[in-house]
C-alpha cells in the first residue's frame, strides 16, 4: 500500500513538474553553451551565460518545492481530499508516503544544484579550469576540508528534507486543524509565524547555554565533532599561529540545544501531523 | 426501464397484478420459469425486495412455486387460471363502475356508451 | 441481519452552524435507502460522517462494526464534488483503481463509460460537469463490494442518463450489499428504496418503509415528503 501511494505521488509529481523541468532544462543547455564561449573580448557572453544558468537553476528548485508543497495541501486539504482520505490506506501510510516521494524531489533537485553549477563553472572557466586545478588556491580549500567533511556536508543536505517537509507539513496540518480552521488559511499563517518565533526562542536559549557542538572545519574523524561546555559563538574560531589560522584546527560551534531541538521537532512534526490526519475534517 | 408505475399505491402490489395479467394472457403459462428477482427489478427499476415480496405472494397464493435451485415456475391449471381470470375482470369492472358513478353517469348510460365503443372498435 | 451502517448518539457542528444532531439509525445488509430532505439539512454532513471525512463532536460511527478508517476497503463512496483532477483521463483512473481497489472490475467501469458515450482518452477538463459527474460515477459502480454510499448522484445529469444510472444502482446491488442514496430528485429515484431517512435541520424527521407508506398514506413519497415538510413550515429551496 505504501509503494501504491508513492507511486501515486510521483505520477503527480511528473504531471507538475516535467513541462517546467523541461525548459529549464533547455535554458541551462543554453546557458552552459553561452558560458564556455569565451571568444568574446570582454567575455560577457560567458558572464551572462553562468548568471541566467545559475538562475534557471534556482527557478528549477523553486518549482521543485512548489510542487512537494502543492501537492501535500491538494492532496490532503482540496477536493482531491475526498480521494485521498477515502483509499483503503491508514494516515500514518499516506503520510510516510508523502515523506518518502518528496525525498525524490530532492535527491533530484540536489542533483540539479551540484550537477548544474559544476557544469556551468567548467564551461565558464574554460581552459583556466585545468589550470585552477593546479593553483594553490584550490589546495588550501581542500586543506582545510578532508572526507570527514565532505560527509558532514552530505549530512547537512539529507538531513535539510525532513527538517523541511517538517516545517511546511505542520504549517498545513496543523494550520488547518479543527480549531485554527475558522481562520481560513490564516491558521496556516499563525503556525508558520510560531515556528518561527518558537526557533528564535531556542536559539537565544541555546545561545545561552555553555554546551555546544564543536565541528571541526578540517575534521578528521577521530576529531570530527566534539562537545565543549562553552557558550556557542558565531564565528569561525581557531588556533592562530602568525597571523594565520592553523587549517586543522579551525571549528564552528553550534549550540547543543538547538541541535537537539531540530531533531526533535521532525518528530514532534511527524507525531502532529499524523494526529490531525487522522482526525481529518474536510469541508 | 419502460414501465412507469403508479407511485401513489405501493408498488408490490402493482407488480403482482401485472404478473396476474400475464397469467392470463398465457403469456407465461403453468411451467413456465419467471425470471429471477434480480432480472424483474432490473427491468422495471425497482428495489429487488420489493419484487421479492410480490413474488413471495404469487407463491402463497398458489401460482408460482419456488424451487431452491432450479428458479421460481408457474403452477397454474387452466380452471385456475380462468377463475383468475373473472376474478381479475370483477375488479376491473368494480374499479371502472365506481370511476362511473363518480362522474355521475348512470348503468343505463353505461350500456349505451359501451355499444358506442363496440361499433368505434369494429369500424 | 449484519448491521453494515450504525451510528449512536452522533453530532457535529461546524462553529455556530449545526451540522447534525443526535443522529442516530443502522442500515443493514441487502437495504437501498434514500436520504432526503431540503439542501443544509445535513445529508452531505452525514455521508461525510460515515466515510470518516469528517470527526463527529459525540457518538460513535461503526461501518460493519469498526470504525469508518478501517472499513474503507467496503465502500465504494461517491461525494458530492469532482475528486478527479482536471488532467486525469478515464483510462488513468481505472489504471488508479484498479491499483488500489481488488475489488474493482475495469471491465464493468468501462461498460458504464461506453453507455455514458464518455471517451477513455479523453481528459476530465474537456467535459461538461454532467459528463465529469458520470465518469465519476462508472469509477464507484466499477467496484464490488459490500457498501454504496453515493451523495447527489443525478445532480447535473440529464433525465436519460438518470435512467442509466438507475439501472446500474440495480445492477450492482447483491443481497449481501447495502446502498445508501442521498437525493432531492425523489419522484425518479423512489421506486428503487425499500426505506427512506428524511432529515432535517440536522435531525432525522421520519424513518419509513417505502411501500408502507403508499399504503397507509396513498401517496407517492415525493407527495409525502412534500406533506411532512410542509407540516414543518420548512422553506423550501427549489
Amino acid at each position: 500500500m505504501l509503494a501504491k501511494l508513492i507511486a501515486l505521488d510521483l505520477r503527480f509529481y511528473r504531471k507538475m513538474l516535467w513541462k517546467p523541468l523541461l525548459i529549464c532544462l533547455m535554458v541551462l543547455i543554453g546557458s552552459i553553451a553561452a558560458a564556455s564561449n569565451t571568444s568574446f573580448p570582454d567575455k560577457t557572453f560567458a558572464g551572462l551565460g553562468f548568471v541566467v544558468g545559475t538562475l534557471t537553476i534556482l527557478v528549477a528548485i523553486g518549482f521543485i518545492v512548489f510542487t512537494m508543497v502543492a501537492h501535500y495541501y491538494r492532496h490532503f486539504y482540496s477536493a482531491q481530499g475526498y480521494l485521498t482520505h477515502t483509499l483503503p490506506a491508514t494516515p500514518s501510510q499516506r503520510l510516510w508516503a508523502k515523506l518518502i516521494s518528496g525525498f525524490f524531489l530532492h535527491l533530484i533537485s540536489l542533483f540539479i544544484i551540484f550537477f548544474g553549477l559544476y557544469l556551468l563553472t567548467r564551461a565558464s572557466l574554460g581552459p583556466f579550469y585545468s589550470q585552477l586545478r593546479a593553483t594553490s588556491i584550490v589546495q588550501t580549500v581542500l586543506d582545510y576540508l578532508g572526507w570527514p567533511a565532505v560527509f558532514l556536508i552530505v549530512g547537512l543536505m539529507l538531513f535539510a528534507y525532513p527538517s523541511f517537509f517538517a516545517a511546511y507539513s505542520l504549517s498545513i496540518s496543523l494550520g488547518l486543524n479543527k480549531r485554527l480552521q475558522r481562520f481560513g488559511g490564516g491558521g496556516i499563517a499563525i503556525v508558520i509565524v510560531g515556528q518561527y518565533l518558537f526557533n528564535m526562542f531556542i536559539n537565544f536559549v541555546s545561545s545561552k547555554i555553555p554546551l555546544s557542538l564543536r565541528i571541526y572545519l578540517n575534521p578528521r574523524w577521530y576529531k570530527m565533532i566534539q562537545l565543549v561546555t562553552e557558550r556557542p559563538v558565531d564565528s569561525v574560531g581557531g588556533m592562530m599561529e602568525g597571523g594565520v589560522m592553523i587549517p586543522a584546527s579551525a571549528y564552528v560551534d553550534i549550540g547543543f540545544v538547538a541541535f537537539m531541538f531540530s531533531f526533535v521537532f521532525i518528530v514532534i512534526s511527524f507525531l502532529l501531523v499524523h494526529r490531525e490526519l487522522k482526525r481529518i475534517n474536510l469541508r | 426501464m419502460s414501465y412507469s408505475f403508479n407511485n401513489e399505491l405501493p408498488i408490490y402490489l402493482q407488480l403482482i397484478d401485472i404478473y396476474k395479467q400475464k397469467f392470463v394472457r398465457e403469456e407465461l403459462s403453468d411451467g413456465d420459469q419467471l425470471p429471477s428477482v434480480r432480472d424483474v427489478a432490473l427491468l422495471y427499476g425497482v428495489n429487488p425486495n420489493t419484487v421479492q415480496k410480490a413474488f413471495s405472494e404469487l407463491d402463497r397464493d398458489g401460482f408460482t412455486k419456488s424451487e431452491r435451485t432450479t428458479g421460481r415456475f408457474v403452477t397454474l391449471t387452466q380452471e385456475r387460471r380462468r377463475a383468475l381470470q373473472e376474478e381479475m375482470a370483477k375488479q376491473y369492472l368494480e374499479d371502472f363502475l365506481e370511476k362511473m358513478r363518480a362522474l355521475g353517469i348512470e348503468k343505463k348510460d353505461i350500456h349505451r356508451m359501451i355499444g358506442g365503443q363496440q361499433h368505434e372498435q369494429t369500424d | 441481519m449484519n448491521k453494515l451502517i450504525e451510528l449512536t448518539n452522533v453530532s457535529k457542528s461546524y462553529g455556530s452552524a449545526r451540522g447534525v444532531l443526535d443522529l442516530s439509525f443502522q442500515i443493514e445488509e441487502g437495504q437501498i435507502t434514500g436520504l432526503l430532505g431540503p439542501n443544509g439539512c445535513g445529508k452531505t454532513t452525514l455521508i461525510k460522517l460515515i466515510m470518516g471525512l469528517l470527526q463527529p463532536d459525540k457518538g460513535e460511527i461503526l461501518l460493519d462494526g469498526r470504525a469508518p478508517r478501517e472499513s474503507l476497503h467496503l465502500v465504494s463512496y461517491l461525494p458530492e464534488k469532482t475528486y478527479l483532477w482536471e488532467s486525469i483521463t478515464m483510462r488513468e483512473a481505472f489504471e488508479i483503481f484498479r491499483n488500489f481497489y481488488p475489488d474493482f472490475s475495469e471491465e464493468k467501469a468501462r461498460h458504464i463509460l461506453t453507455e455514458f458515450q464518455i471517451e477513455e482518452e479523453a481528459p476530465l477538463r474537456n467535459m461538461s460537469k454532467g459528463m465529469q459527474e458520470k465518469a465519476q460515477l462508472s469509477l464507484v459502480m466499477g467496484r464490488e463490494c459490500l457498501l454504496y454510499i453515493l451523495d447527489e448522484p443525478m445532480g447535473g445529469v440529464d433525465p436519460l442518463s438518470r435512467e442509466t444510472i438507475l439501472r446500474e444502482i440495480l445492477q450492482n446491488y447483491h443481497p449481501g450489499s447495502a446502498m445508501l442514496l442521498s437525493t432531492h430528485l425523489v419522484s425518479e429515484v423512489e421506486s428503487i428504496f425499500e426505506r427512506v431517512l428524511f432529515m432535517d435541520e440536522g435531525r432525522i424527521l421520519k424513518d419509513i418503509d417505502v411501500e408502507k407508506v403508499r399504503q397507509e398514506e396513498n401517496m407517492s413519497i415525493d407527495a409525502y415528503f412534500r406533506k411532512i415538510y410542509k407540516n414543518k413550515e420548512v422553506r423550501h429551496v427549489g
